[in-house]
């Protein structure tokens, strides 16, 4: 029995013309047609016709389950598309999806570039610093811009980085009778009139200001106000945290933040939770510079009590400042115990996790980095207070 | 992976200086129901750390800019990047999947703004 009602269709800016049969048949049957007003207007919708509210929700279609419905989007719906979000929602088999060719593959096959070399990603929705983790030594990117000014800002960004020398393509309405490519460079990039529906592909320089992809990147590039894991201490407190991707970690007396970054950056969520609202500022600075909204968030609150209610549950869980006993008993009454890193350079609370590692195990670590200084017209080792560590799963 | 986790969250936007009864009067027309926690824009988190003590509920900072929003003040988008900063800071921290339960609403004073949004977290 067919109890598929909903047909996903991918639309390229050649409109009815480019449908294959299938699609095309799937279109004429539906009583209804969701998509955004260009979709709509591409097809010639009419009456049928609905286009999305904003923002953005399914529920409009999924009140009409189970009659003939329609839903447009660009190329493959399932590549930044709506596909993923309606399919979320509905049973196998209550859909079938007739995919286009995607943006992405279009302007790859114009530049004879390997699609598998390439990163691509979906900025139409999104802050162009969303790009920093593709900025790499010779990389190629290909994005999708929100409109026609976004692709002067993503020169201007690009050039503010560092990486004035990129290569940069506008591909405009690509696969449609109005489309347009041209070339230019991000520093003296002055194309006219560039048109809403554009792709921008990159292609970056082999040399600059490229930050590095490991934990313990630099102290310098993160916003903050003296308080912060130092790179040594914090590359090795990210491989005790070992993320996995896509976990969830809470960073207790977050400070700047820099741990929640560098644990985002490997693939995963956090919460910085932090009780001065200045550093709060640092820690929405540092989200927004490393392009992480949507993954970070910081939190206000005094602990331990910041941790009651505090939801989603934590994977991990990094104690930067303020361990205490009471925050350890908040931690074990979890539901799922997470993993535990706490460091500390107090006496204080160094007994406390001395104490704590004997009752609970894990490993306990002292760290003592000293660096060269100029000593007199010589030079000696200036040593940096102890960190002592103590990593567990709970 | 774990299930997805339930987030209900009270949107804030407040003017310097919105007293606790205005937030609470913003709140109580907003409708709340069972909040998992209060949310603003990092500038406004102090004025609104009372209302989070007092109920018991983490205090989230969020991101607001360029998040869409139904609610449209030009004056506020001209500032903030979006439409409505209670609104957009209830989304944003309601995190994956997030929607609008309820529009912005503002106390009587004019002080405080609320709005509420369900989503699976951050």
């Amino acid at each position: 029995m067919d109890r598929a009602w909903l047909s996903i269709i991918g639309l390229g800016e050649d409109g009815l013309e480019g449908l294959t049969g299938a699609s095309r048949a799937a279109l004429d049957a539906a009583t209804v047609v969701f998509g955004g007003p260009r979709h709509l207007a591409l097809i010639a919708a009419g009456a049928r016709g609905r286009a999305w509210p904003v923002p953005f929700d399914i529920a409009p279609v999924l009140a009409l389950r189970g009659q003939p419905v329609a839903v447009l989007a660009s190329g493959d719906p399932f590549w930044h598309g709506a596909g993923g979000s309606l399919t979320a929602a509905l049973s196998p088999g209550e859909w079938r999806a007739y995919p286009g060719v995607s943006v992405f593959s279009r302007a790859a096959a114009h530049l004879g570039w390997r699609l598998e070399d390439v990163t691509c990603l979906g900025l139409h929705a999104a802050p162009l610093v969303r790009l920093l983790p593709a900025l790499a030594p010779d990389a190629r990117a290909i994005v999708t811009l929100r409109d026609g000014a976004t692709f002067a800002d993503l020169a201007g960004w690009l050039t503010a980085q560092g990486f004035g020398l990129t290569r940069l393509w506008a591909l405009e309405a690509l696969g449609g009778p109005r489309a347009r490519i041209r070339a230019t460079t991000a520093a003296t990039c002055d194309l006219a009139e560039v048109g809403p529906l554009v792709a921008a592909a990159l292609h970056l320089p082999a040399t600059g200001p490229f930050l590095p992809r490991s934990p313990g990147r630099p102290d310098a590039i993160f916003a903050h106000d003296g308080q912060i894991t130092k790179s040594p201490v914090r590359a090795v407190t990210l491989a005790a945290l070992a993320p996995k991707g896509g976990e969830m970690l809470w960073d207790l007396g977050a400070g700047s933040g820099s741990v929640s970054v560098e644990w985002c950056l490997a693939g995963g969520h956090a919460l910085a939770v932090e009780a001065k609202p200045d550093r709060l500022a640092n820690i929405t600075a540092n989200i927004d510079r490393f392009g992480l909204s949507g993954r970070m968030q910081g939190v206000l609150g005094h602990l331990p009590d910041a941790v009651s209610g505090l939801v989603p549950a934590p994977d991990a869980v990094f104690v930067g400042g303020g361990f205490s006993a009471a925050l350890l008993d908040l931690l074990l009454a979890l539901p799922r115990h997470p993993r535990l890193v706490v460091n500390t350079v107090t006496l204080e609370t160094e007994s406390l996790v001395t104490a704590c590692h004997a009752r609970h195990g894990g490993s306990l670590t002292r760290m003592d980095f000293a660096s060269a200084q100029a000593l007199g017209g010589f030079r000696g080792w200036q040593a940096a207070r102890p960190v002592v560590q103590w990593s567990v799963q709970l | 992976m774990t299930a997805r986790p339930f987030q209900r969250i009270a949107g804030f936007g407040l003017r310097e200086g919105a007293s606790l009864d205005s937030l609470r009067a913003a709140l109580r027309l907003a409708d709340p129901g069972a909040l998992t926690g209060l949310a603003t824009i990092a500038e406004r988190a102090k004025g609104l750390s009372a209302l989070a003590a007092e109920l018991g509920l983490p205090l989230h900072i969020a991101q607001v800019r360029d998040i869409a929003t139904p609610t449209q003040s030009d004056r506020v988008l001209a500032r903030f990047g979006t439409g409505s900063v209670a609104e957009a800071a209830a989304l944003y921290s309601a995190g994956k999947g997030a929607r609008l339960i309820a529009k912005r609403v503002a106390s009587a004073d004019g002080m405080a703004t609320c709005a509420i949004a369900e989503g699976e977290g951050i």
